[in-house]
């Protein structure tokens, strides 16, 4: 009888489970983040697509295994701190087991054939366990010890069960492959596979290759040990993330029919870009040479937005067409079409946001294309609605192409926009699609390391406006990093907005493509201010064997925390506002802020650039605080120490930020130059070839 | 080089003393579980992920002295002054960039690196934009929204900013003017 959970505060809310998956699926599972999130990845290319966007769990799931006998999921909840069952919709069971290690795990796996769920962590007091998932037994769901974790002792973050000879398979971060004897917990190392780094998700197939996926770059390689070969092979590119886990039903062939020589949109799939809704697609066989841009990248399906994989990986070929004008309503615009060679170009706009391309948003028709830059003129109708939308380009042998559907040769790209009012002009900085960057240290108002990774943030902005002021303001950006065990939020003032001028009900912010839970503009203010996030960490995770997100050697993975917001006025203001405006580090409300506080500081606690004024919620007192600021508000000198050095510094590119512990003087050895000439000299410090990579962080 | 292994057991103390910085590692007692990162909070005898920390490696830039008033600005402020006679009777669209190529007459330019784009009336177009101190020129391109009007390009010096006080208006006077006439 299978036990649950009596506790209901501790179980996921749920009065009946759904079934365990129908089958033993070829495709594999890689669950990521620190909110799990689940996705299908076809191993032979690397594609993948989410089935699972929220699982509902505050916290990460891990340790995952299919189990072939019951065909659920296996995983290690740290939100119940103890083994869970995933549900063929995602859902995730909590199971009556008592933790006898008191402790988390990261690596496990469902053995394929004897129902023993195995997990593991090193160290003396931890170690190799199973659990027994098999009801009939009088051990149901007990857990054991197979050996302690200084007789085994890995380092690694994901391991594999061979259905070919039972053993326990796992590869260390410095490249060691381990094989396990699951029976006595004795363990040896085969050889070095000659590749390094974080592999979270691990996998077998049932010819006994074991594919293991690298946490910083996605990449999944193949070790042939069933052949007898120690050597990782590069097999495919999948999503990366510095929480990964990987589960699959070993016994399934990974060879299918998967058909890879296509180019698919990636605009939101409303607007028909998955296989199943007919996306646009190109056949890349018949005339490889003819494609958008300089380069096209082959796909067996559709990365639709938001998991484009031009934001995933380091090929984006989305590189055809550029608007060389503003796209406004009722006037003509102006786009750059490039091509490797001649064919026809059909476009359109979505011109009403209505999440589809119809008849009358085609701009262009069978447009004859050659491979010159070419600029061509488009008609923007009145009463195309300004704000975000979508527009898809298809370059073709074949004319009379719709939105959908397959054509022979040629591209499609996609490509996010703003239609702008009339007489609006727009000032994007640093540029329309570049970054400027913002970097802090967080033990304000003491000094800190200087390796001003404490918090990293890319940031772009765009400001339209009129004749009579500001009327929207645009604000991008990416966690890059977060080198800091203090809670922190990150927010965004508005200089010379009033809370009052914005036009509350159509403000639109996501984090991560998703609308947030919390009012976007902070409440009870006089001042605009953007509330990025009151704790980073809700959305950024340190990954296995790592202190912090992205700022140690060998935790890297994708940026794990993306947002946008577009705040309009009710009526256009009368307001300068500095490209970066100003952006801002606050503690998070409750969360402990080092032992210089008596009390958590909370929100009173704010960290600006050098010299910017903290917002109306700071806490005037703390500049009477003993410390190392020197800040002198009566002369609007602001969060700089005696010596002039601050705690937040701008950089105007996508910054490469010192490693965790390295001064930024060391990375940038001209920084000191450029900091006391007061940038009369070396004013481009941060530029690449000035840097000592030694001390930077690399992804 | 010496170098230490900071442990959770310790670096509580460490951030106390010499105001390292949160990034020590250290757990945080007031949180709650499912704020923190994976790394558990373990028994100090047990295995911990530490980190290292190279002790040679003072930081340098607490050695430094930088003047109070230098905001370490990374991008100066340019105002546009535009009025153009052969574009009085046509209206059309502005756009300045920070990426490009010259080709001759004409020029290749990357527009996703532009920083600003307007409408022009009347051959007038009077703005102001921030350019990053990275790039030393511009090119304006006008767009006339008459196919039959081919574009007019433009490409503008920007010096190398002076030391500046203050990133506002208040240093008005200091600010680059690029005029087209």
């Amino acid at each position: 009888m299978r036990k649950l959970l009596a506790v209901p505060v501790l179980l996921f809310a749920q009065s009946t489970w759904s079934a365990p998956f129908d089958s033993c699926p070829a495709q594999a599972f890689l669950t990521q983040g620190s909110r799990s999130q689940t996705y299908a990845v076809d191993l032979l290319t690397g594609d993948y697509r989410m089935l699972a966007e929220d699982m509902k769990t505050i916290k990460s799931i891990n340790g995952l295994g299919f189990n072939p006998q019951d065909k659920y999921i296996y995983g290690w909840s740290y939100e119940f701190g103890r083994p869970a069952r995933v549900h063929s919709d995602f859902s995730i069971e909590a199971l009556n087991v008592d933790n006898i290690s008191f402790a988390n795990f990261y690596v496990g796996d469902v053995h394929p054939t004897n129902n023993h769920y195995y997990v593991y962590r090193k160290g003396a007091s931890y170690g190799l366990y199973r659990v027994q998932l098999d009801e009939t037994a009088p051990d149901y769901l007990e857990m054991t010890r197979v050996i302690d974790g200084a007789s085994l002792s890995m380092r690694v973050a994901d391991m594999a069960i061979n259905p070919a000879d039972d053993f326990g398979y796992a590869v260390s971060s410095t490249g060691e492959l381990f094989q396990i004897d699951l029976e006595t917990g004795a363990g040896s190392v085969l050889s070095n596979v000659g590749q390094s780094g974080g592999f979270g998700a691990a996998y077998f197939d049932p010819e006994g290759n074991l594919y293991i996926g690298r946490n910083n770059d996605g990449s999944i390689f193949r070790i042939a040990i069933g052949a007898g070969s120690y050597t990782a092979e590069l097999f495919a590119s999948g999503p990366s993330s510095n929480i990964n886990d990987g589960s699959r039903c070993a016994t399934a062939p990974v060879s299918g029919t998967t058909v890879t020589n296509i180019d698919f949109g990636d605009a939101p799939d409303s607007y028909g870009s998955y296989l199943d809704s007919n996306g646009a697609r190109h056949g890349l066989d018949r005339d490889p040479g003819m494609y958008l841009g300089s380069a096209v990248d082959s796909e067996s399906e559709s990365s639709a937005y938001p998991l484009s994989d031009d934001d995933n990986d380091t090929a984006d070929d989305e590189d055809g067409i550029q608007f060389a004008t503003s796209i406004v309503d009722g006037t003509m615009a102006v786009i750059m079409v490039k091509s490797s060679g001649s064919g026809y170009l059909n476009g359109w706009i979505d011109f009403d946001s209505d999440g589809a391309f119809n008849g009358y948003d085609q701009i262009i028709y069978d447009l004859p294309i050659t491979s010159e830059n070419q600029a061509v003129y488009v008609e923007i109708p009145d009463g195309a609605v300004p704000g975000k939308t979508w527009s898809r380009f298809r370059l073709s042998s074949q004319t009379g192409l719709e939105p959908t559907g397959g054509a022979p040769d040629g591209e499609v790209e996609d490509y996010a926009l703003e239609i702008q009012e009339q007489d609006v002009t727009v000032n994007h900085y640093p540029s329309a699609n570049g970054w400027t960057t913002v970097a802090f240290e967080d033990n304000w108002p003491l000094e800190g390391d200087y390796d001003m990774n404490d918090l990293v943030v890319y940031l772009r902005t765009a400001v339209a406006q009129n004749n009579r002021g500001v009327k929207q303001v645009g604000i991008s950006g990416e966690i890059a990093a977060v080198g800091a065990a203090y809670h922190n939020g990150f927010a965004v003032r508005l200089p010379g907005i009033k809370y009052a001028d914005v036009n509350h009900d159509e403000v639109r912010f996501t984090v991560n493509g998703q609308s947030v839970s919390w009012a976007p503009m902070e409440t009870g203010r006089d001042e605009a201010i953007l509330m990025v996030s009151y704790n980073l960490w809700d959305y950024v995770g340190t990954g296995e064997h790592c202190l912090f997100y992205r700022t140690e050697n060998g935790c890297g993975s994708s940026i794990q925390m993306k947002f946008e917001a577009q705040i309009p006025m009710l009526e256009p203001v009368r307001a300068v506002l500095p490209g970066v405006m100003n952006p801002f580090l606050f503690a998070t409300p409750g969360a402990w802020h080092g032992g210089h506080f008596f009390t958590a500081p909370g929100r009173g606690y704010e960290v600006h650039l050098k010299n910017q004024e903290p917002t109306e919620a700071f806490n005037i007192s703390l500049f009477d605080q003993p410390g190392d600021d020197a800040s002198d508000i009566s002369n609007g000198s602001y969060f700089q120490t005696q010596n002039g050095l601050p705690w937040a510094l701008e950089i105007g590119t996508r910054w490469e930020y010192p490693i965790e512990y390295h001064d930024i003087s060391h990375a940038y050895p001209l920084f000191a130059t450029y900091a006391e000439s007061s940038g009369l000299q070396s004013s481009h410090w941060y530029a690449s070839d000035a840097t000592n990579r030694t001390f930077i962080f690399e992804n | 080089m010496k170098k230490i292994l900071l442990s959770s057991a310790i670096t509580a103390s460490l951030a106390v003393m010499t105001g390292c910085g949160s990034d020590n590692g250290q757990n945080d007692p007031l949180q709650t579980a499912a704020a923190m990162p994976a790394t558990e909070t373990t028994p100090a005898t047990t295995e911990t992920v530490t980190g290292e920390v190279d002790l040679t490696d003072v930081s340098d830039t607490r050695t430094l002295s930088v003047a109070k008033e230098f905001s370490f600005d990374t991008a100066q402020t340019i105002d546009i002054a535009f009025d153009l006679e052969s574009a009085r009777n046509t209206d059309a669209s502005v756009s300045i960039c920070t990426d490009y190529t010259q080709d001759g007459d004409a020029y290749d330019i990357d527009y996703e690196s532009c920083t600003v784009r307007g409408p022009m009336y009347d051959g007038v177009f009077s703005h102001s934009m921030e350019v990053t101190n990275e790039f030393s020129s511009v090119v304006a391109v006008v767009w006339f929204l008459d196919p039959t009007m081919p574009p007019m390009y433009r490409e503008f010096s920007i010096d190398t900013p002076l030391a500046s006080a203050e990133r506002s208006v208040k240093s008005v006077n200091q600010r680059r003017v690029i005029a087209w006439k």
